[in-house]
């Protein structure tokens, strides 16, 4: 859509093979934009597909899946096209990603230098040398005391914060225009989630582009300018952040915003969502959320899905909304 | 780390706000050198280490140590028992000194076991890892084969190679070697389809890394653990291995002395000459133990849930 966007993903449709069976469309023609400098959620639930379609744009699938549509223009090459060996040339140093568990996410058989330096080595970004005081400012960057000593350290020996922090200096070592956040929060305490996000705060707001997968609305708000909600591998609504938060418009994102205790402090009684997302392999004709929509109306609902621009920036995958405006 | 650093550790911490005062150290202790921490402090497994490195020692050094050739026989002492004057094990049918052909055949048995166990270890290294890490068509095919391998009778494969190749210390690497990398390429495949799986693998590909940088930077020294501990207890296994052909006349050519050779001929004497059988059989009882023992220990050493936090 805009000129300006740093990726932009088309009409992007992941799917998985599986024995003896059709094979299983995690992401259904998924569409978004970030730009330079801005935050971007990508919400839903555990399975909606939010990170097989990061995955997707990284090139990291697993073996079993394959991308059989779209596109994901990145200064101005589409990715899913380019290859795996230009790809593997865009990953890390132009394009990075932060996981869940730094605890997970870190070798335990190497120390944070290496595992700060290596990437800046194997993209040919700087001399070994030179590698070590980028990876020392970027542990000094992230908050993490006294780096010269701590880059010789494991990172069983630091503690889940530290660790969590030391794990984004990782990703952010070589500079990269684009950073993917998956679940960075989940896996710490409400202490540390703070730092986390302040520190992504931070680099958005020195140009970094940014995209959070999350299912935390709380989180999401926190510091992010879009939002794209998914369920069952669609987009089902697009808006800026505040707006979805003041006035979600599909019956999904109603019913996720209902359903968050720490979103925007209203007094609302919790309204969690009956029911439970679809199992993909069945995945419901029409809109994959009418099974459970409160406002479903059949059997329209259950043959096509339409998505309505409503406003600047915002759409969404549901014919009411066009009643309701 | 020294008790001052610790306390400066911590109190530089806590001058800068952060809320994490909790340090596990800060010197760089790899997995490495935590390991082997948690193998010395198992006291079996290292004083046994340091009864094999003697034997090593001892191998190496043989000609310097013996205190006659192998070959070197004594006709006027004949079946000479232990004590006898300038013997101390005592001599055999042909006059040969009995300590002397133990420490020869400790280079025999030695040269054997380590041969073949790396031998095992590299080939089960490069099965394992393609197959895991690479999958598809290729693991089927190297499964395939390692399979077809596993089926086939490791003795009789031994012996086949020897009755080919001669009764060499090379044919007996080779026999032992490749009887024992099937067992070993199954585990490296099972640990590495595991270790694919982890998060830190999938961050190194977001980072850029290479294939072959994956496998061997980030799964092969995770996998190295348990490869370790059963390559630590197959040495033991390879020893008996190599008696166990002797004993069926398959070891290496006499006179070059092998344990296995030493017991079988010893037991023939058992009642004139017990020594014959006993110097070799308690000798190789303890090597066996012994290594056996370090293989306990190795395995403790990487064991995560003895891990002391």
């Amino acid at each position: 859509m805009s000129e300006d966007a740093l990726l932009s993903v088309r009409e992007l449709r992941t799917t998985f093979r599986r024995d003896g069976a059709e094979p299983l469309t995690a992401v259904d023609g998924v569409s978004f934009d970030v730009r330079r400098g801005q935050a971007l959620a990508i919400v839903g639930e555990s399975g909606s597909g939010k990170s097989v379609t990061m995955r997707s744009v990284m090139g990291i699938l697993p073996r079993t899946a394959r991308i059989t549509g779209g596109q994901a223009l990145f200064g101005g090459r589409d990715l899913l096209a380019i290859g795996d060996k230009e790809l593997r040339k865009v990953r890390g140093r132009d394009i990075a990603m932060v996981f869940q568990s730094a605890m997970e996410a870190m070798n335990p058989t190497l120390t944070l230098e290496r595992q700060l330096t290596e990437h800046l080595l194997w993209h040919g970004l700087c001399t070994k040398a030179e590698a070590k005081k980028r990876a020392v400012r970027a542990l000094g960057d992230v908050g993490i005391p006294d780096p010269e000593k701590r880059i010789r350290t494991y990172p069983f020996q630091l503690s889940g914060g530290m660790r969590q922090r030391a794990m984004i200096a990782m990703a952010m070592v070589t500079e990269p225009a684009l950073l993917i956040a998956d679940e960075p929060t989940t896996a710490v305490d409400v202490t540390v989630q703070r730092q986390i996000l302040d520190l992504l705060a931070e680099l958005k707001n020195r140009g970094t582009g940014v995209i959070m997968i999350t299912h935390d609305l709380g989180v999401a708000r926190y510091f992010c300018d879009d939002a794209v909600v998914m369920y069952a591998g669609r987009v089902v609504e697009r808006a800026p952040m505040d707006r979805l938060l003041d006035d979600p418009r599909h019956p999904y994102s109603v019913g996720l915003l209902g359903s968050g205790v720490e979103v925007g402090g209203r007094d609302l009684p919790l309204r969690p969502i009956p029911g439970s997302p679809p199992d993909l392999s069945h995945r419901p004709e029409g809109c994959p959320f009418h099974p459970r929509c409160a406002r479903a109306e059949l059997p329209r609902c259950a043959t096509e899905q339409e998505t309505l621009t409503i406003g600047p920036g915002r759409d969404a995958a549901c014919w009411k909304v066009a009643v309701d405006a | 780390m020294t008790a001052t650093e610790g306390v400066e550790a911590v109190v530089g911490t806590m001058s800068t706000g952060e809320p994490e005062p909790i340090e596990r150290g800060t010197t760089a202790r790899g997995p490495w050198s935590r390991a082997w921490s948690r193998f010395r402090k198992h006291r079996l497994a290292f004083g046994s280490l340091i009864f094999c490195a003697l034997l090593i020692l001892t191998a190496l050094a043989a000609p310097l140590i013996a205190p006659y050739g192998y070959e070197e026989t004594d006709i006027q002492h004949k079946l000479a028992g232990p004590g006898a004057p300038g013997h101390l094990l005592g001599t055999d049918l042909l006059g040969r000194d009995i300590l002397s052909r133990l420490i020869y055949g400790l280079q025999t048995a030695l040269t054997v076991a380590f041969g073949a166990e790396l031998t095992a270890l590299v080939l089960a290294l490069a099965i394992g890892l393609l197959a895991g890490y690479l999958g598809g068509r290729v693991e089927q095919v190297l499964m395939a084969f390692t399979d077809v391998m596993y089926a086939f009778p490791s003795y009789l494969f031994a012996v086949v190679m020897v009755t080919v190749l001669g009764r060499s210390i090379f044919a007996l690497v080779v026999a032992i070697g490749i009887a024992s990398w099937v067992t070993q390429a199954r585990l490296v495949r099972a640990q590495v389809m595991t270790l694919k799986e982890r998060e830190y693998v999938e961050a190194a590909r977001s980072m850029g890394a290479k294939g072959s940088t994956i496998a061997i930077r980030y799964i092969l020294p995770n996998a190295i653990g348990p490869i370790l501990v059963t390559t630590s207890f197959a040495i033991p296994a390879a020893i008996a291995a190599e008696a166990g052909l002797a004993l069926l006349g398959l070891g290496v050519q006499p006179p070059t002395p092998s344990w296995g050779a030493m017991i079988s001929e010893g037991s023939r004497y058992l009642l004139a000459a017990p020594h014959m059988l006993v110097a070799p059989a308690v000798l190789f009882a303890l090597t066996l133990l012994a290594f056996t023992w370090i293989g306990d220990g190795v395995r403790d050493a990487f064991d995560p849930s003895g891990e002391q936090r």
